[in-house]
């Protein structure tokens, strides 16, 4: 097969996990209204706070105009004609995996990641969110033993309402930005952590995203609270159906951590990207931010390979004295996908550090966009930033941008960022060839040892299946 | 519409003896002026540079400048000898100026001559590549230029002496804090609104310097465009220069165009006014061009220094290399924004962007955003961007040896923008750029006399 036709071909490889599961489900008309929200928080059973939250965001959205400045073109959205809140029917509540509904058990395996066996072998309690609400949650006990909520985020409301209702906007309030705000206002599920003072998370928490119910926006409310000295590592990944119609997608992530704690936050998103000519598709529209206070570390690392449109900047507010923000990211877009992404790290506190190191990589008519930002404030004295930003074109036809925003308030602060741009080289492809190594092979080397820098600081776990979507995608990749 | 704006609409009065073609441009570039307004913070590429001081004051036409004023302020250092034309006020200036000794068929004239004696030259470039659609300044000085400068190198022609275009601006002093009503009842008193315009041909493989010079005093807003149009094989070094006066809005936007193998040179020097935009549009349109682009800039005080560049590279080969530095004390802000597109098809391109700041006080500020936006695979774009201090080791060193703080820190600032004089081919240019770097250090002149 010639070089041209590898490349048609692995740039054309339709998306391997679309597919439908057919599952009961619990739904509301659609549109948006207050009496929309008022049915999802009675629903869901909430305390009067978290519905006069919700309200309070709504009323705000109303007057908020949707964000143009993006690099990114997609059809206007009717926000009237999303489903604002789906949850499969659940007939009991379950007290063990076996529970579970089998077509959502199958549907697991179908992607390859049996919970069963994730328990088992990998030690990963693994809360599944399928499509709204959590329908299993596992290792629940052991992290209790230690004093650590780990739980749907309805769960936590009913269960925890003091902690949500202390922690919940606290890093990204409800007028933040328009997607942040309507998150707010319709929020249906996601996953609430707080690790008590000093206790170090003896496994990875993690979470399978699917995106399932037809015409379902999925509204994503993640609250994850590292208190003095604590340490967690969250890993987050997603997958979903085939579709024609575009799905909404707009999360909300806030990570705090306090005096001396570290979270990791990590994510592999692969979801729809619609089909080689654009149609179908997620719109990922995602705020993810942290706080971080005193001696405190907030890390992002992030791969994403799928939706048609990505708008997501993981920051990280260095409140406190020298807190450390990090952001690794690998991004790619392939046929028409268009990826806007980056970070902000925005220093307040003295000699805070910040680490930003972002792989973009553009194929077929994919667009590909870092944004990103860099603040030092007045106090931040002995701030320091290293910034490194590299892209990667295969293919005549895509597109690779950077927009990087440097501000600086503070002279003893330190910035520097680099950026290149570049397509594989014809050398390292000769070399390996003339090695014996098949083409296919060797562009899939190229492109890993290139993304190597990110996924190295991917948890176990989670590497491997990062590297085998950035294989499927991208081998055979010769500009 | 605020005071800035209504009075340079009220400021219209085209010319009588101009062509038609003009006055209809001039009309439609004033109605696009009106549509668009000064821009503001909301715009992206004004975010960091506020007009609110600028908007908030009616100007005037500039009145007719006094010679002598003109000619005491060319005395200060920045006036070239050799062939130059110098404006005042917007109007030129026959008395200041020299023009002899150019070879045959090199032109150097104001645009308005230019318009009555070789109108067939002027008229396919002018307004050409500075479009008034997206740009409110643009369309301002469209609509409102009296004169500027006009710059012919014809096919083949190379001359080594910098033809220059010096603007001096002779303003009234800065109105004391008064009421809007006082203001208004002094009309004469009101700040001068100037906007050279300037047109520079470089035809086939012609090869010439040309160096524009901003200088003046008052309160008042310069809003310079100067269009670059670079044929094929032509080599053109740009230097433009601007060390106005402290009460002074300076707006100059370069807007180029450049053929296969045609190589540009640009180079800005701001280190004058309260307020300084620097602009530079460039455009490669043909295979094997190279931009080479640079800027200096100082400020302190409460000075805002804004450089902006945008190339775009339309066809393959191309090259763009682009440093731009920032030295910045008190409560200054420095802003850098650099776009590089490559458009698709531009196989070939290489393009680097450095962008450095140095800020020398605790309250200076410096904005950067380099930007990279490309549409082709086979190509080599990288960009830089650092922001700092004086490294402390380098001051330590030269204390250890002798040498006092404060000529400690004018050395390593020195030092730091030298760099950019040293990338100016023309050695006339290189000594006056010198000078008046030095002129603004504590220790500057006696580390120009140990050089």
């Amino acid at each position: 097969m010639s070089t041209a036709e590898q490349l048609k071909d692995l740039t054309e490889q339709k998306y391997r996990y679309g597919f439908v599961t057919e599952i009961e489900e619990d739904r509301i008309p659609k549109g948006l209204s207050e009496e929309i929200i008022r049915v999802i928080s009675e629903k869901k059973g909430e305390p009067s706070f978290m519905l006069e939250w919700r309200l309070k965001a709504y009323r705000h959205w109303l007057t908020m105009q949707e964000p143009t400045w993006a690099n990114v073109r997609y059809p206007k959205i009717d926000y009237q004609e999303v489903v604002y809140y789906s949850a499969p029917k659940q007939k009991r509540a379950l007290g063990s995996m076996e529970e579970v509904d089998p077509e959502l058990r199958k549907a697991f395996g179908k992607l390859g990641i049996p919970l069963e066996e994730q328990m088992r072998l990998a030690g990963v309690a693994v809360d599944a969110v399928f499509d709204s609400v959590s329908v299993a949650t596992t290792y629940k006990k052991k992290l209790a033993d230690l004093g650590i909520v780990f739980c749907s985020f309805s769960e936590a409301v009913r269960e925890h309402p003091a902690l949500v209702e202390k922690w919940l906007g606290s890093v990204v309030p409800y007028t933040d930005n328009f997607f942040a705000t309507l998150n707010s206002a319709v929020f249906s599920d996601g996953s609430f952590v707080y690790v008590p003072k000093g206790v170090r998370c003896p496994m990875e928490l993690s979470t399978y995203f699917r995106i399932n119910a037809k015409d379902t926006g999925q509204f994503e409310r993640t609250l994850i609270v590292a208190d003095e000295d604590a340490y967690v590592s969250y890993l987050e990944g997603c997958t979903a159906p085939q579709r024609d119609e575009n799905q909404l997608h707009a999360a909300v992530v806030e990570l705090v951590a306090l005096d001396g704690a570290q979270i990791k936050y990590s994510t592999v998103q692969n979801w729809y990207p619609g089909d080689a000519e654009g149609k179908g598709g997620i719109y990922n529209f995602v705020t993810k931010r942290g706080k971080a206070m005193a001696r405190s570390k907030l890390s992002w690392t992030q791969v994403e390979t799928g939706s048609a449109i990505t708008w997501k900047y993981p920051s990280c507010i260095l409140q406190g004295d020298d807190s450390v923000g990090e952001f690794y990211s690998v991004a790619l877009t392939n046929h028409r996908q268009q990826a806007d992404t980056g970070t902000k790290m925005i220093h307040i506190g003295k000699n805070t550090r910040s680490t930003i190191i972002s792989k973009g990589i553009s194929a077929g008519r994919g667009q590909n966009t870092y944004r990103g930002l860099v603040k030092m404030m007045k106090g931040a004295t002995g701030a320091r930033n290293y910034s490194q930003c590299d892209s990667l074109l295969i293919g005549d036809r895509c597109g690779a941008h950077t927009f990087p925003y440097i501000e600086v308030r503070n002279p003893t602060a330190k910035v520097e960022h680099e950026a290149t741009t570049s397509k594989i080289s014809e050398d390292q492809l000769f070399y390996c060839k003339q090695r014996g190594i098949p083409e296919e092979d060797a562009v899939s080397m190229i492109v890993n040892g290139f993304a190597k820098q990110v996924l190295k600081e991917l948890p176990m776990e989670f590497a491997v299946e990062a590297q085998k979507l950035l294989g499927m995608s991208l081998e055979g990749s010769v500009g | 519409m605020n005071a800035a704006e209504t009075s340079l609409v009220a400021a219209f009065a085209p010319p009588a003896r101009e062509p038609a073609w003009l006055g209809e441009a001039r009309r439609s570039a004033l109605a696009r002026f009106e549509a668009l307004g000064l821009p503001t913070a909301r715009h992206e590429d004004w975010r960091f540079t506020s007009l609110a001081a600028l908007g908030a004051l009616p100007f005037a036409r500039a009145p007719a400048g006094d010679p002598a004023v003109a000619s005491a302020l060319l005395a200060r250092g920045a006036a070239p000898e050799g062939p130059r034309l110098v404006f005042v006020n917007g109007r030129l200036a026959p008395e200041l100026s020299t023009r002899g000794g150019l070879p045959q068929g090199v032109i150097l004239s104001s645009l308005a001559e230019a318009l009555r004696e070789v109108p067939e030259k002027v008229r396919p470039h002018l307004g050409r590549l500075a479009r008034p659609e997206a740009h409110a300044f643009t369309a301002a000085n469209a609509a409102l230029f009296e004169d500027g400068g006009f710059v012919l190198l014809p096919r083949g022609a190379a001359i080594d002496a910098p033809l220059a275009l010096v603007f001096v601006t002779d303003a009234p002093p800065p109105a004391p804090l008064r009421g809007a009503e006082e203001i208004r009842g002094q009309a004469a008193a009101a700040p001068a609104a100037v906007h050279p315009r300037t047109l520079v041909v470089a035809e086939e493989g012609a090869r010439g310097i040309v160096e524009e010079v901003f200088v003046g005093r008052g309160a008042s807003l310069t809003n310079a465009v100067t269009e670059l149009v670079l044929a094929d094989g032509a080599k053109v070094e740009h230097v433009r220069l601007q060390v106005e006066g402290p009460d002074t809005f300076h707006v100059g936007a370069v807007h180029a165009e450049q053929g296969a193998e045609a190589t540009l040179g640009a180079h800005a020097f701001s280190l004058g006014a309260r307020l300084s935009r620097s602009e530079l549009w460039s455009r490669l349109a043909g295979e094997g061009g190279e931009v080479r682009a640079n800027g200096l800039y100082m400020a302190d005080g409460a000075r805002i220094s804004d450089h902006f560049t945008w190339v775009e590279h339309a066809v393959p080969r191309c090259t763009t290399a682009q440093t731009f530095k920032g030295i910045l004390d008190g409560t200054a802000r420095g802003v850098f924004s650099g776009r590089i597109r490559v458009l698709p098809g531009a196989q070939k391109t290489v393009a680097h962007q450095l962008s450095s700041s140095l800020l020398l006080s605790d309250d200076a500020i410096a904005d950067t955003k380099p930007q990279l936006e490309i549409f082709a695979d086979d190509v080599k774009c990288g960009h830089g961007g650092t922001v700092g201090q004086l490294d402390e080791a380098s001051l330590f060193y030269l204390r250890s040896r002798g040498v006092p703080e404060a000529d400690a820190k004018s050395l390593l600032i020195w030092a730091f923008a030298s760099e950019m004089v040293g990338l100016v081919g023309a050695p006339a240019l290189r000594a006056r750029a010198k000078n008046l770097i030095a002129a603004r250090l504590p220790a500057g002149a006696r580390i120009l006399e140990a050089a």
